[in-house]
């Protein structure tokens, strides 16, 4: 496959850029608006809860561990590898705020213990008979989404097709489950195909439902995900993440969207 | 839609907690085996909810400011608890009031333990207020006060969720009826809707303890129809979260308590995506 990956991210109005919990990631590694070609690509993009410590730490870990896994692997299965990890990452801060003569304070013991939270959607893409289509194995916990347009149309909304069903409690994986088994049962995986030319839309929660409900009424937000560039021309999309805020259509939250154009 | 706006550093909300001192709080309550003076129900009520509030608000760098804090207490003088590097302030961001408790506690605390079951870790619990009882009871006064802090806090965050006001009390106030001061104090709005006025009632008349109650809660307590009537009705997304707690609401519910726990208050107020386990 071919593949043109281009990456926007835009932080909640109000929070600095060091502040913005969201995550994304490709393998093959693709830089920054390079063509990726290969029999295989893994995305994801995840959403750190923002009432959770070390929100957009874990919400790196979750996207480079479900790109590292296997094509199909099984969703619930590498929330709890990365979560196996996570003692290691929080590990880490902690010696850094050590370090830096900044030990952690008492309000920030209760949600270091109770880990991190945040929703996931991946995407694995492998070629088929043909380097031209291929299964598109796709899988996501809470309200991250991806959208899959072919031929100027929204052919797939996944895990939500409605902007009606987002609020402040989706799903979440947890960085320290407390029931291991509750995570395979919020899991939804879809297996359906990619062809060439077809456009993946992967983002989290905010734009997702600005984008269902720019569907809903007739729009065809696609095409103004399309207009805006590459990754080069990054202010594209921060001036369209703004111009929706000012007018109460974009909820205002960390942003994220990664495209692949096949 | 009321009581939908951003919660966030650039347009932050506020609390206002007033706590009754005077001395029938030294009276005790027997709930079960365990017998309490009131004054120690509410001044430990109302450090787990400052607790609460910074740690639902803290982040890597510290505690933001989605709020500002006041915490007047009213008995022998109504004015700011607040000591320490904090004496004689009012409204004051909730990073600071983080930042410098009276004095940190370690207490025992339960906590899952990853299998299952629950293990005992020591926790720091910080302590802004002590218990205290003496004198009587100015609430009406104290609602003033509450009045003048909202409406100042108002002028400058026209469009913040609107204040929150909590009184912790017996209920038995002294300087006259706290309803019209209440009522003055609920008239106050921002943008976004009127101020919230709510009651955690602690009472030594005995009954059941009552969260949230609507139209046809049978109060047999004076203090506490009192109370009632001066509580803001829930908004409905407050509503809304009391059912997923499993908490009895319907439309006319009410933001009052009595002989029970508030700190769901604190969850009720929406700052972005909540940090809750799988169910």
């Amino acid at each position: 496959m071919r593949a043109f990956i281009s990456t926007f991210a835009v932080a909640k109005a109000g929070s600095t850029d060091q502040e913005y919990e969201d995550a994304s990631d490709v393998r093959p590694a693709a830089g920054d608006d390079t063509e990726v070609t290969g029999p295989w690509l893994a995305a994801a993009v995840a959403d750190g809860a923002s009432e959770a410590m070390l929100a957009g730490h874990w919400a790196r870990h979750l996207t480079t561990t479900f790109t590292a896994a296997p094509a199909g692997h099984d969703l619930a299965s590498t929330i709890l590898a990365a979560a196996a990890g996570w003692d290691a990452v929080e590990a880490e801060y902690r010696h850094a705020r050590d370090e830096a003569g900044e030990p952690i304070a008492w309000y920030e013991e209760d949600g270091l213990r109770r880990g991190a939270y945040a929703t996931l959607v991946g995407a694995h893409l492998l070629d088929g008979p043909t380097d031209r289509q291929g299964p598109l194995l796709v899988a996501a916990l809470g309200d991250a989404c991806l959208f899959q347009v072919r031929d100027d149309k929204l052919i797939t909304a996944f895990p939500i097709d409605d902007p009606d069903e987002f609020d402040s409690l989706p799903g979440l994986a947890p960085s320290r489950p407390l029931d291991p088994a509750k995570i395979g049962e919020h899991v939804v995986a879809l297996a359906t195909e990619w062809r060439q030319g077809d456009q993946l839309l992967l983002a989290s929660d905010a734009l997702a439902q600005w984008f269902l409900a720019q569907a809903r009424a007739g729009g065809t937000p696609w095409r103004t995900l399309s207009d805006l560039g590459t990754d080069a021309e990054i202010g594209g999309f921060a001036a369209l993440v703004d111009g929706c805020r000012a007018n109460g259509s974009l909820k205002n939250d960390d942003t994220t969207l990664l495209r692949i154009d096949l | 839609m009321a009581y939908t706006a951003e919660i966030s550093r650039s347009n932050p909300s506020c609390f206002i907690f007033l706590l009754d001192q005077s001395a029938s709080m030294l009276d005790e309550i027997t709930e079960g085996e365990l017998v309490r003076r009131k004054a120690d129900i509410v001044a430990d009520a109302l450090n787990r909810l400052l607790r609460e509030l910074a740690i639902k608000c803290a982040k890597e760098g510290g505690v933001r400011d989605y709020f500002h804090v006041a915490v007047i207490g009213y008995g022998v003088r109504v004015g700011s608890l607040f000591e320490g590097e904090l004496s004689g302030r009012d409204l004051v961001p909730l990073s600071q009031v983080a930042k410098y408790p009276a004095r940190v506690e370690e207490r025992m605390k339960k906590v899952p333990d990853g299998a299952g079951g629950l293990v005992e870790q020591p926790t720091k619990f910080p302590v802004w207020v002590e218990p205290v009882g003496n004198h009587g009871t100015p609430m009406v006064e104290a609602l003033r006060q509450a009045t003048v802090l909202a409406n100042t806090f108002l002028a400058t965050n026209e469009n913040c969720f609107p204040p929150v006001v909590l009184n912790l009390t017996d209920g038995q106030s002294t300087d006259g009826d706290p309803r019209p001061a209440a009522e003055a104090l609920r008239e106050l709005a921002s943008t976004d809707g009127n101020v919230l006025l709510f009651n955690l009632h602690v009472s030594s008349e005995g009954g059941k303890p009552t969260v949230f109650p609507g139209a046809s809660a049978d109060l047999n307590d004076e203090y506490a129809r009192t109370l009632f009537s001066m509580s803001s009705p829930l908004p409905p997304h407050m509503r809304a979260y009391a059912a997923q707690q499993g908490i009895a609401v319907d439309d006319t519910s009410r933001g009052f308590v009595y002989n029970a726990d508030m700190i769901t208050i604190v969850q009720f107020l929406d700052i972005g995506t909540r940090a809750t386990d799988l169910r």
